[in-house]
């Protein structure tokens, strides 16, 4: 009997200034739920192959080693991806021509269509790379494509994922019924993504580029490990607490709570915020606070269902969000010490995008 | 119910530094200044001091947070020094444990300092709050100026306020404090603006611009307090008196609950109520000559007066515009320039606003005397609108 599992890819690209992958690439991520409910796909046959063929190298704080991407392509996607598809083609019981839908993420131009060919996959249409709109997403890329593949197939069409690296996987998929009706919510996502034209703000957020932080934004972050672990409910979890007295909702939650008419001792208990959304009573973008990307906007938001907080916003229009605009809550970094390294994570406030895929996530 | 403080203790003198960008001088010098003044004015000498507040928010390099800097700088002999750390609303506090202390006849003569040094920071604004432990993990990273632009927004979205009534309006609310400190040798900022200039100064933390914003300032500034009986002993005819004194500290219901709107100062109306009712006024508007009101940014001025009553709600902006609130008005504030210009060194700005009081109650103003006022408020708010001690003191004839 199968057991349900998820599996995520996601990758936050870091290449140097200037060069090809760093043009190529982006951050994402993709996650599928295998081996539980009614499928969309089922698994027709596949393998992996390992070989020592290292085309990049990078090391955690180092720069990437590429080598040339003709070499790559020859003796690397194309000398051993084809033989991998016939093999996985011969367990799935499928010949070449009856594939279909075609997911091969490679970051190397023309490489795709040349595997194909060499593949015999006459009728095989290739999957949107989305090369224009993210780029390459690397470890995410092969769900994130498959993604995009899933909204243009139809029930009993076929699927190969192919991908290459120190070695190929490939793997053979049968949509089902219930193809027709499933929508990943890609579409979504991609028509949300905001045009960032300050390139600058790239390099300064990986940390590549030094800049004056300013007298402000020298203060160290030392973290309280006592306090972070004491306190991961609200911190992590955005759980505030609710008085199962007086239904009066306070963050963080608190041991003695007030509601004006009387003093209350442990009547809270757990209330989630993070899947509610709330309104911003007021705000400010606020010029002298240190940011990394300023203005830092914040300001006081009131939830759904009770309780308030004064807390940041972000994404990239933050300094629009004013009084009586509605807002959805997201895990997010919320303060870095360059001196440790160490990373806050906490909840912020971003504006509510109208439409159900993104709202959802 | 309590008898409340109206009349049982004096001011028998204060002392004031100048304020200012003062790159001469550290906090020991600066509170020297303020209190060999105070010691001539009250013609005392420092033996007769029994107790002593000393209020200082930000220094503790070296010395640590207790009472020795100020024992130290002013050579105090054998006199106990409580330090009181209240935020903006320290130097009220202070004041407060001196009166206190005469009151409970504890003590004869007590001594309130406040003083801060904040121009060693290396930056304009105040210093960033030091890291706690827990808090830190989800407030924001903010700044005054955007805790107060908040109270801004909401104002203008309660009342229904266009955002640039509202702008000049608090224009108007700097200009005449500008125009105020110009008459005052101690003040930080001695240079008059104008609307325009006011209106077109750079964003800080939107909607307040540089001109909504006081200054950082370091400065020093205290009241010696004594008995009624002693005053008039030491040739006080008719002694300026303590009417009352309130504080109100926030406990977490505007910052929690959903309640409060984010446009007024909940602590400053509970801590006027009770104030009033301490000093017996009934009609504050009839029997407050002069206010001096913690005007940290343009818009608290403005809030503040409706929070005290000393304005409709929703109108003090308006009046501001009328001018109900310059030097001639109906109700004169900052007659010194106020935190605006007179300087915000944080623990000593309650004191200073009580130096300005005493002078005009006292009739010592010089060239900014106010005819012959006979009741004086201060204010003083620490912390931000969500969260705050609010100090109100009311002296009187």
């Amino acid at each position: 009997m199968a057991q349900p599992a998820l599996v995520v890819g996601a990758d936050l690209a870091v290449h140097p200034a200037g060069s090809a992958a760093e043009a190529r690439c982006g951050d994402g991520a993709g996650a599928a739920v295998v081996g539980c409910g009614t499928p969309v796909l089922i698994f027709r046959g596949g393998l992996s192959t390992t070989t020592p063929f290292v085309d990049r190298y990078q090391a955690p704080g180092l720069p990437t080693v590429d080598w040339e991407e003709r070499w790559v392509r020859e003796e690397g996607v194309l000398a051993h991806v084809p033989e991998a598809i016939a093999q996985a083609l011969g367990r799935a019981g499928l010949a070449a021509s009856e594939i279909d839908h075609v997911v091969l993420p490679s970051t190397i131009p023309g490489v795709s269509k040349a595997v194909v060919e060499r593949a015999g996959l006459t009728r095989a249409r290739l999957a949107p790379d989305f090369g224009e709109e993210t780029g390459d997403t690397g470890s995410g890329h092969a769900l994130v494509m498959i993604a995009g593949a899933l909204d243009r197939m139809a029930a009993g069409q076929t699927l190969l994922v192919a991908q290459f690296g120190q070695g190929v996987t490939v793997l053979v998929f049968e949509a089902t019924e219930m193809v027709g009706s499933y929508r990943t919510n890609l579409d979504g996502q991609l028509a949300a993504g905001i045009a960032e034209e300050t390139y600058l703000k790239l390099p300064v957020f990986r940390g590549q580029l030094g800049w004056d932080r300013g007298l402000r934004g020298r203060q160290s972050t030392p973290e309280a490990l006592t306090t972070a672990y004491r306190k991961a409910d609200p911190l992590l979890g955005f759980v505030a607490g609710r008085c199962r007295e007086t239904g009066q909702v306070q963050f963080p939650p608190s041991r003695l709570v007030s509601d004006g008419s009387g003093l209350f001792l442990d009547t809270q208990e757990p209330w989630p915020l993070a899947d509610r959304l709330g309104t911003v009573t007021t705000a400010t973008a606020d010029r002298l606070a240190f940011s990394r990307s300023p203005p830092s906007c914040y300001g006081l938001v009131d939830f759904d269902g009770g309780g308030r907080l004064m807390m940041d916003f972000t994404d990239p229009d933050a300094d629009t969000l004013t009084t009586g605009q509605r807002v959805r809550f997201a895990l997010r970094i919320k303060d870095l010490d360059d001196r440790t390294g160490w990373r806050r994570y906490f909840w912020k406030a971003a504006a509510l995008v109208e439409g159900p895929s993104v709202a959802a996530n | 119910m309590a008898s409340g403080i109206k009349d049982k203790v004096a001011v028998l003198a204060m002392g004031c530094s100048r304020f200012g960008e003062r790159w001469d001088v550290g906090a020991d010098e600066l509170m020297v200044e303020a209190y060999t003044e105070a010691l001539r004015r009250a013609a005392i000498a420092p033996e007769q001091i029994d107790a002593a507040w000393y209020s200082s928010h930000y220094d503790d390099i070296g010395a640590g947070k207790a009472g020795t800097p100020m024992a130290l700088a002013l050579r105090l002999p054998g006199v106990g020094v409580t330090r009181v750390e209240n935020f903006c609303a320290g130097g009220t506090d202070a004041f407060r444990g001196a009166v206190y202390a005469v009151a409970s006849g504890a003590a004869d003569i007590a001594l309130a300092m406040g003083v801060e040094k904040l121009k060693d920071t290396g930056f304009a604004g105040l210093p960033p709050a030091s890291r706690g432990t827990f808090v830190p993990m989800y407030m924001p990273t903010h700044t005054n100026p955007g805790n107060f632009a908040q109270l801004a927004r909401a104002y203008a979205a309660k009342h229904n306020v266009s955002m640039a009534d509202l702008k000049r309006a608090m224009a108007h609310t700097s200009v005449k404090s500008h125009a105020n400190a110009l008459d005052h040798p101690n003040a930080h900022l001695r240079k008059a603006i104008t609307i325009d200039q006011a209106l077109r100064a750079p964003m800080v933390a939107d909607p307040l611009g540089l001109f909504d914003c006081c200054p950082v300032s370091d400065g020093a500034a205290c009241a010696i307090v004594t008995t009624p009986d002693i005053a008039r002993g030491l040739g006080l005819r008719e002694p300026i008196m303590v009417k009352s004194i309130q504080v109100v500290t926030s406990n977490g219901w505007e910052l929690q609950q959903s309640d409060w709107d984010a446009s007024y100062v909940h602590t400053a109306r509970i801590t006027a109520r009770r104030a009033y009712a301490e000093a017996g006024i009934d009609h504050p508007r009839q029997t407050i000559n002069l206010a001096e009101l913690h005007d940290c940014f343009s818009i608290t001025e403005l809030v503040t007066l409706e929070d005290l009553a000393l304005a409709d709600e929703g109108s003090a902006w308006r009046s501001m515009l009328d001018g109900a609130f310059d030097r001639d008005g109906k109700l004169p504030c900052q007659v010194d320039g106020g935190l605006k210009c007179f300087g915000h060194p944080v623990g000593a700005s309650g004191l200073r606003m009580l130096y300005e009081a005493w002078l005009q109650l006292s009739g010592q103003a010089g060239s900014r005397q106010l005819g012959s006022p006979h009741h004086a408020l201060t204010h003083n708010l620490g912390g931000s609108p969500a969260q705050n001690v609010c100090a109100i003191t009311i002296l009187g004839v």
